[in-house]
């Protein structure tokens, strides 16, 4: 009990420092990592994210559709997902109030859709990643003179599909155009 | 019925016995979310969540505004805040520790740990996620959760008291 | 029924309401400027209000190893300590019907105490062992100043009635002035019947979970919150009236002399930490007892002249 801790104590007296929380918000600073959110409209269902993941909070499941779910129960919020996100497609926004009665309900999700096979229509691939690909070859398909629905003939068909002999003799030929 | 044709249904009366019951009970459920008195069980794990929880009751984000105490003995609890994923060790004692506690009660999982393990998921000495040990109320995710998200899942509990 | 056997009646009736009323609010005082002091916001004027009630009507558990006679009777005994004392004060112009008696008051402020004691002890639990002892050693060492100061008041009025003392004061000024050194002894044993720092070891302690208190829950535990709230009223009221009281002898200057003991009382308690069990009882004897041993011989040599 000296002065400085009794001024101290006046002058707390005077002007309390506690936050307002619950009555007003609190923004928590810049870079701060609360709960990742996908995009929807960018994510390819690469599921890079998923594989990176040092919890397994990710979980990529493929039914009718591709689902990818982030658990925030497993979640560590350590941003490694965002980092190697090739669509930026998920990030970690500023929001922390994740508080939940059913730790079931503290998840977020998207769906990806499938790409039909051209010869037997089984689902194999996600759409929007095969597009995607595609997209970042256009350069390639140019210079070689490659048109864009030979290349889609080729690679819109599912692997069990790949191996039939016909199949197999159309790739070689066009690899051997490519080469 | 007269009441429905209306489109207002009359509100079911009690008889005045059951009606002060009725209401005092409300008037005690009130009062028991504005003392929420708080102890707070670590189980293991890297103590960040620790650190929060104990943050929460210092003068920047003050949680004896709304009654909270942190109280010793688990026999003067209402919450019981548990952090850390629940080690084979302390699995037994937070047993004991829970049937200590007298009813009403309620009981929070703070941290990813407690929720599921997170990190410590497949090590030797996890014991299983919390709810497979003692019922929880409340779950907060977060690595660790701030101050903030601790007290709202406090607020959030206390509407089950 | 004489009228005032029918008033004699209401104040034994109201009494024991206003002063738990008071104490309440008057607990609510200390933990607010606490609060303040420690540059945070404090808790709202109903909150003792909501622990008593939310502490009633919660689940009692007894221990199987405790003896249960011993484990009810020690709320009981605490509550009816500051019961009777609270029945002999006067407050304000209010003067009880009974002739107030200071040595009855003084021993039935040392029952809570002993309730303490027993509560710990007969709960069973080695914490509750280890409070008990504790509160044995300071309830020893604090009853000798308390006891001293609080007697040389009435020695200098010539009288152990507390109303000769009241109205003695009425006429020639407060008891502080005269005293000063019992007033500040006295004061220091007030800081350890309301279990407040330096010196709340056995109450609150977070080394030993919490003492003497660690196996009560429930509606044992919520007699003691009423007891603690009792005691924030009987106690700076009992102090006003052997040291503070003079001059306009009004309801609502009591009220404002115990509010400043009380806000006195919680700037001690920020700006200290607890002693240790040792430090508290050499200081009590030592330090303590030497202020209210001066002030005894003088008023019992009659050195004072009014």
């Amino acid at each position: 009990m000296n002065r400085q801790t009794i001024l101290e104590s006046f002058r707390g007296f005077i002007s309390p420092k506690t936050l307002a929380y619950p009555r007003q918000p609190s923004v928590p600073p810049d870079g701060f990592r609360g709960k990742p959110e996908l995009d929807a409209e960018k994510c390819v269902g690469c599921g890079a994210c998923a594989q990176t993941c040092p919890m397994g909070a990710i979980n990529v499941t493929d039914e009718v559709e591709r689902s990818i779910r982030v658990w925030y129960g497993k979640c560590s919020f350590c941003g490694r997902c965002q980092d190697v996100c090739p669509e930026d497609a998920i990030s970690l926004t500023s929001a922390y109030e994740l508080a939940v009665f059913d730790k079931n309900k503290a998840a977020a999700g998207i769906k990806i859709e499938f790409e039909s096979c051209l010869e037997c229509g089984k689902k194999f691939f996600p759409a929007r990643q095969l597009n995607k690909s595609f997209e970042r070859m256009e350069p390639i398909l140019k210079k070689r003179n490659v048109s864009y629905e030979e290349l889609r003939s080729l690679d819109g068909v599912c692997p069990s599909c790949r191996e039939r002999p016909e199949e197999f003799s159309k790739r070689k030929l066009f690899l051997l155009n490519f080469g | 019925m007269p009441g429905e044709a209306r489109g207002i249904l009359e509100k079911e009366t009690l008889p005045p016995k059951l009606r002060v019951k009725a209401m005092s009970k409300g008037i005690v459920s009130k009062l028991r979310q504005k003392s929420p008195w708080v102890m707070h069980v670590p189980c293991g794990g890297c103590n960040g969540c620790d650190i929060e929880v104990v943050a929460a009751l210092t003068p920047l984000y003050d949680l004896e505004r709304f009654g909270a105490l942190q109280k010793g003995s688990p026999r003067h609890a209402d919450i019981l805040a548990v952090t850390g994923p629940v080690t084979v060790q302390v699995k037994e004692r937070l047993k004991r520790v829970y049937a200590l506690v007298p009813n009403p009660k309620i009981v929070m999982a703070i941290g990813s740990c407690a929720i599921s393990g997170e990190v410590f998921a497949d090590g030797y000495a996890f014991g299983g996620p919390l709810d497979q040990t003692i019922p929880v109320d409340v779950y907060v995710p977060g690595c660790p959760p701030r101050p903030e998200a601790i007290i709202h899942g406090v607020a959030q509990a206390l509407t089950k008291l | 029924m004489t009228p005032s056997t029918i008033s004699n009646l209401a104040f034994y009736v109201l009494q024991p309401f206003f002063g738990f009323i008071v104490g309440a609010l008057l607990y609510w005082v200390f933990r607010k400027i606490r609060a303040r002091l420690q540059a945070r916001r404090g808790p709202p004027w109903y909150q003792t209000f909501a622990d008593v009630t939310k502490l009633l009507f919660k689940e009692s558990i007894t221990p199987l190893i405790a003896d249960k006679t011993i484990f009810y009777l020690a709320p009981l005994l605490a509550f009816t300590g500051y019961l009777v004392a609270l029945l002999q004060l006067p407050i304000g112009n209010m003067y009880p019907p009974f002739a107030g008696d200071l040595i009855v008051i003084l021993i039935f402020l040392t029952l809570p105490g002993v309730a303490v004691i027993l509560g710990g002890s007969g709960s069973g639990s080695p914490y509750g062992a280890i409070g008990s002892s504790r509160e044995t050693a300071l309830l020893v060492a604090s009853e000798i100043p308390f006891a001293i100061s609080a007697l040389v008041t009435g020695i200098q009025v010539k009288s152990m009635n507390i109303l000769k003392i009241v109205d003695a004061q009425n006429q020639f000024g407060p008891m502080a002035f005269h005293y000063p050194l019992a007033t500040v002894a006295f004061f220091i044993c007030m800081l350890l019947k309301l279990g407040r720092k330096p010196f709340d070891i056995p109450d609150a302690e977070v080394e030993i979970i919490a003492g003497p208190y660690t196996e009560y829950s429930g509606s044992l535990l919520g007699l003691f919150e009423i007891s603690n709230a009792l005691r924030w009223f009987v106690i700076p009221a009992f102090a006003v009236n052997l040291f503070f009281a003079g001059g306009l002898a009004n309801l609502f200057v009591f009220l404002t002399l115990c509010l400043i003991v009380v806000a006195f009382i919680s700037f001690l308690d920020t700006q200290n930490s607890r002693y240790r069990i040792d430090q508290a009882f050499n200081f009590l004897l030592t330090w303590a007892t030497l202020l209210a041993a001066i002030d005894l011989v003088r008023a019992s040599m009659g050195w004072v002249f009014w």
